[in-house]
């Protein structure tokens, strides 16, 4: 999507700010007028504005009151129509055409929490960093129109366990077709955008998709960089 | 929220239908008022146009 004239959002305390992940999601995803859109864990919501913007039906979610609450400004002060919904990641919501989501990927063990539950809301990833990622996973094909579409945010995870080079994986259970749509090299940390295509649901047992077949069970990528820790710098507040 | 976020939310417990009960509409945007689920009767409210559809022991 366009971001031109979207990039001065005002900093907001408690929101995770722009930054090269926010990006380079925002700049991946696309939309087209009238499609449903939601952008989960909105946080700043560059990519809800930019999506509004190029005329699609838009929502943003967050469990984060300050986001959305900035979001809705941002959107007023610029003329742009969206919805804001306070929620955890899909919950309450039926079907969109294009869901992108940024997940919190960090590895956090409980100890090393940030002290600001809202910032800590948007970074911590359980203590493997793709706890959210994979719940998200699983619910998502439930929440995907007929030809729908997901872009998310996949970074490789600082770790000391291995030197091996982390890749984002080329199947996600769920869905027929995942492709690499960008990517960015930064210091010690590699960003990629996921583009999911083709989502396949068990059925209507009543039952999330998924909770049969654990699709994030099969997610074992080996996320590692050289640099332990360097990742991190980049993902977490100044 | 305007009025057809409505096709788009359901219940977050039981994915039930919700009903809409409106406080206060300022133009075509829903400012305040109520979500009511029609099966297990859950309510959520939205404040400041914005639904809060979390479980109602983490609304805060």
């Amino acid at each position: 999507m366009d971001l031109d004239g979207l990039l001065d959002l005002a900093a907001r305390p408690h929101v995770y700010p722009v930054r090269e992940d926010t990006l380079l999601l925002a700049q991946a995803t696309k939309v087209w007028p009238g499609g449903r859109f939601v952008e989960v864990g909105c946080g700043s919501g560059l990519a809800s504005l930019a999506a509004a913007r190029a005329g699609a039906r838009v929502v943003a979610t967050d469990r984060n009151p300050f986001a959305l609450q900035g979001v809705r400004e941002e959107a007023r002060a610029r003329g742009l129509a969206l919805d804001g919904v306070r929620t955890d990641l899909l919950e309450g919501l039926r079907r969109f055409d294009v869901v992108a989501f940024n997940p919190p990927y960090l590895p956090t063990p409980p100890e090393e929490r940030d002290p600001d539950p809202w910032v800590n809301l948007a970074l911590d990833g359980g203590t493997d960093g793709r706890e959210v990622t994979r719940r998200f996973l699983s619910e998502l094909p439930a929440h995907l129109s007929a030809r729908g579409r997901a872009y998310l945010l996949w970074a490789s995870i600082p770790s000391s366990a291995s030197l091996s080079a982390p890749e984002p994986p080329r199947v996600v259970p769920g869905f027929s077709r995942v492709r690499v749509v960008a990517s960015r090299q930064l210091p010690g940390e590699r960003l990629w955008v996921l583009e999911l295509t083709g989502a396949v649901e068990v059925g209507e047992s009543g039952a999330a998709p998924g909770q049969n077949r654990s699709p994030g069970e099969s997610l074992d990528v080996k996320d590692d960089t050289d640099r332990p820790g360097a990742g991190r710098a980049v993902r977490r507040r100044a | 929220m305007r009025d057809d976020l409505m096709e788009i939310l359901c219940c977050p417990m039981c994915k039930g239908d919700l009903t809409l009960s409106v406080t206060r509409r300022v133009k075509d945007e829903i400012v305040a008022g109520t979500l009511t689920c029609t099966k297990c009767a859950t309510v959520y409210p939205i404040e400041d146009a914005i639904p809060n559809l979390l479980p109602p022991d983490e609304r805060d």
